[in-house]
């Protein structure tokens, strides 16, 4: 049975649905306070899942602090089980921090264009065809967003880049946080590593859709196929 | 013992409305961008204490820093600088110290740190009667000092 690490700060607090959205997918699941963690923790695990919140308040800037204390207890680790095959899985505060640790493509989130926390269902579509979280869904799909840091940005023409080469895994159908290319979720040329800004952990079931006579999927939401697409990649 | 300051700004944030920061709105048609700016005390590497500040602060894809302590930005009709008061917790400040005492072997002491955020008022009015109507709404006295320039 694969195993997720799911690594937790200070202000983490999506964690308790991640874990058992990454349960229901099959997996076994850990969550360790990054203040305990270890290079051992993340040896263990197929896959390393960086949940949704708050970390460290968001203070200098998202994901920054959590990214600093991950290099300082973690060090090389992840960089190691990223280039030995494992996964890295990055929801909204996530995303943030991997962005800042480096693994995936170079991009920053920052404040929405809007200024304000904004909190509501997107519509996403598939780009790169080669992502292994988002294999098993459809080409269009939605999913409930929550965050004040969400509009992505690159250095001038890394964006198109990351279309053309397959590194952009979602674009928003609608760009409320004016990210670029409309991007929502950014993947490594592989795919092991992905990030994105919406909560996939938020619509694990039918009923945790807006529209209780929503009728997209008889047995699980959107957000479910994500960490079974994961699963079924590593299994 | 040497100090060095940043002065940290987004390469994506325009100047917008100023009756954002007010509780009611006035017609002065005033703008407001805003800044962070840190300074730090430090013994020892110099170098090494810059690129540890720079790498913890600065964000080089979304920001830019201004280190030699002229203003990040000009042209504003006043600029309030505001920041925790002493003896009141700055968690910021909490855990980027956390962060450093956490790393072994760094060639610096990091003998204080200190975190203002600076907003820039553009536009045209009476400076004394605005800039008192802003730090009223912005600062709280509780936990804020302040200066207008």
């Amino acid at each position: 049975m694969p195993h997720a690490l799911l690594l937790k700060y200070p202000g983490t607090n999506c964690d308790v649905e991640t874990e058992r959205a990454l349960s229901a997918a099959g997996f076994s699941t850990q969550v360790q306070p990054i203040a305990t963690a270890t290079p051992v923790h993340v040896e263990r695990a197929q896959l390393v899942v960086f949940s949704g919140g708050f970390s460290y308040g968001d203070y200098v800037m998202s994901g920054r602090l959590a990214q600093l204390e991950t290099e300082r207890f973690l060090g090389d680790a992840l960089q190691k089980h990223f280039d030995k095959g494992g996964f890295l899985f990055g929801i909204c505060n996530g995303f943030q921090i991997l962005t800042k640790l480096g693994i995936l493509p170079r991009a920053s989130l920052i404040w929405n264009k809007s200024e304000r926390f904004e909190c509501m269902w997107d519509r996403l579509v598939k780009v790169s065809t080669s992502c292994p979280y988002t294999q098993l869904l459809p080409d269009e799909f939605e999913l409930p967003s929550a965050h004040a840091e969400g509009r992505l940005v690159c250095d001038p023409g890394d964006a198109e880049k990351y279309l053309a080469n397959g590194c952009v895994a979602l674009q928003y159908a609608d760009n409320h946080n004016g990210s670029e290319l409309r991007i929502a979720g950014l993947q490594d040329p592989t795919g092991r590593a992905m990030g994105l800004m919406p909560h996939p952990e938020r619509f694990l079931l039918p009923r945790h859709h807006y529209d209780p006579d929503w009728t997209g999927d008889p047995d699980w939401g959107w957000g479910y196929y994500f960490f079974k697409g994961a699963f079924e990649a590593l299994k | 013992m040497f100090k060095l300051t940043f002065e940290v700004f987004s390469r994506f944030q325009a100047v917008t409305d100023a009756n954002k920061l007010l509780y009611t709105p006035i017609a002065d048609k005033l703008t407001y961008n805003h800044t962070r700016y840190y300074t730090a005390e430090c013994e020892g590497d110099e170098k090494a204490a810059r690129d540890y500040l720079r790498r913890v602060l600065v964000d080089p894809i979304s920001q830019r820093v201004q280190e030699d302590d002229t203003p990040a930005l000009t042209g504003e009709l006043f600029c309030i600088s505001y920041g925790i008061k002493k003896g009141a917790l700055d968690l910021e400040k909490e855990a980027i110290l956390a962060n450093y005492a956490g790393r072994k072997g760094l060639p610096f002491t990091l003998k204080s740190l200190t975190i203002t955020q600076r907003i820039y008022i553009f536009g045209e009015g009476d400076k004394e009667a605005l800039s008192a109507r802003f730090c009223k709404d912005v600062c709280n006295p509780a936990i804020h000092t302040w200066s207008v320039r």
